[in-house]
């Protein structure tokens, strides 16, 4: 029974002996068993950091959707101004050589899944359209990411770059004086670029041409033919120019702020089952060559045993 | 009387225009205040009076289509004998027969705002006007000094 009992404890050790000389390349002694008890420790706190990155982004999820649609109302309200005084006005358009800006919107930081590299394909594809136009390209972009990628793929277009505004949420001020920074530029036609929030799993790339500031200055008779202007016209278009960008730029800022949250959201959910499966994986690995060994000695010690008797029965 | 005329003018015009049927048979006027982060008012009212830059003025409804800047002032909505004062520092106005819309890049009640830290930013941006080196900074601080100017006029006009 004993010998039996052994026999298939030889036979499991020797079924599981291939799998784990496999899966290391080399027989399981003790400091591949350190290596291993290493690893699955690396695991549960990789486990701990995703599980935390996760709960934070769950947290800051539904305030940036709430800042994100109560921004809606006003931004909706000068798009329908604008929409009725230019109703009939093409916007003209842009010869070759006309100087173009685009404007992507990244993160500052990382771990948030696609977010950054699906915008960031996006853009290129935006310039390579433009180049084909013949446009001058220049891109200030918005975003430790897209900076950063920039400076590697394509240093010569890049103008500048507006990031790290903030630990808190952003806020008007803050998209005004990067809508000011970016206007510094002059442009014929700029691009806002920037990741649009759906729901909680998915999120979809936008691009917003805007055009010239100067553009609502010269449409002064248009304006003029629907509404009445309360102070200097030429002033009012410029500001509302300004304005408008600024108005913009804050809903492309505050969207990708929400699909950031949601996008990382879901990357450290995923992290997390990872790292937790990962760790159950190694655990088993762990306890049955610990089992083998075991079992193993048991197997010498019970075999010397045999030994043994068998000589003193001689 | 150059002062007077935008808002004579404007309240005559809008009196002429509410007595013709460009209002299209409405009675009350619907009023969109947003900011870029609240919206402090989206109903239908009696009257609302707007800050713009170039002078006050009433809009009713049939008002004639007008766009306007604001001025840091007072957002007066009248509704229904009720009067509610908001405080705003800038934005646009775009009024048409039907609707008023006010953008106000911020808007606070005027029972909100503290006269103690007014007074304080008052003499705060004074000193910083009168000396500032360059002409940036004296119109930054120009600013501030003329929305708190118009933030205790808020307060101490408020009925």
């Amino acid at each position: 029974m004993l010998v039996s009992a052994l026999k298939t404890g030889v036979q499991a050790a020797k079924n599981a002996a291939p799998v784990a000389a496999s899966s290391v390349g080399q027989v399981r002694g003790k400091a591949t068993q350190r290596e291993t008890k290493t690893r699955i420790e690396a695991c549960h706190s990789v486990y701990k950091i995703t599980k935390a990155m996760q709960s934070i982004a769950n947290a800051k999820l539904n305030p940036a959707i709430a800042r994100m649609q109560e921004s809606r109302p006003m931004a909706a309200s000068v798009r329908a101004f604008i929409d009725t005084a230019c109703s009939e006005v093409q916007v003209p358009e842009l010869e070759a050589g006309a100087s173009c800006l685009v404007i992507p919107i990244t993160s500052d930081k990382g771990l948030c899944g696609a977010l950054n590299t699906k915008i960031l394909f996006k853009t290129m594809n935006t310039i390579q359209d433009l180049k084909e136009k013949k446009m001058k390209i220049k891109v200030i972009t918005v975003g430790e990411k897209g900076h950063k990628n920039f400076q590697s793929m394509n240093p010569k277009m890049l103008v500048h770059t507006a990031s790290h505004f903030g630990k808190t949420d952003i806020n008007f001020l803050q998209a005004s004086r990067v809508a000011e920074f970016v206007t510094q530029t002059p442009f014929d036609q700029a691009t806002i670029l920037y990741n649009k929030y759906i729901n909680r799993v998915s999120f979809t790339q936008m691009a917003h041409t805007i055009p010239a500031l100067t553009f609502f200055s010269e449409q002064v008779s248009k304006f003029g033919e629907k509404f009445e202007f309360e102070g200097d016209e030429e002033q009012i278009l410029k500001d509302l120019a300004e304005f408008q960008f600024a108005v913009q730029l804050y809903g492309a800022l505050l969207e990708n702020g929400a699909s950031e949250q949601s996008s990382r959201l879901a990357a450290m959910d995923n992290a997390s089952k990872n790292a937790a499966s990962m760790a159950l994986e190694l655990t088993q690995l762990f306890n049955r060559t610990r089992q083998m060994q075991i079992t193993a000695e048991m197997i010498e010690i019970s075999t010397g045993a045999e030994c043994c008797k068998a000589k003193k029965e001689e | 009387m150059s002062f007077l005329r935008p808002f004579s003018r404007t309240f005559l015009r809008a009196a002429e225009e509410a007595s013709s049927a460009t209002s299209g048979g409405k009675k009350r006027l619907s009023l969109n205040f947003y900011t870029p982060n609240s919206t402090p008012a989206q109903k239908e009212v009696d009257m609302v009076i707007v800050p713009g830059a170039a002078g006050s003025f009433g809009v009713l409804v049939g008002h004639v289509p007008v766009v306007s800047q604001l001025k840091p002032g007072v957002v007066e909505i009248h509704d229904g004998g009720k009067v509610e004062q908001f405080f705003v520092s800038s934005g646009f106005a775009f009024v048409s027969t039907t609707a008023a819309d006010i953008c106000a890049v911020e808007a606070a009640p005027v029972s909100d705002l503290d006269s103690d830290t007014i007074k304080e930013n008052i003499s705060t941006f004074t000193k910083t006007v009168a000396d500032a080196q360059n002409d940036m900074d004296k119109a930054t601080a120009q600013v501030g000094l003329d929305v708190n100017q118009a933030m205790l006029q808020a307060i101490t006009g408020a009925k």
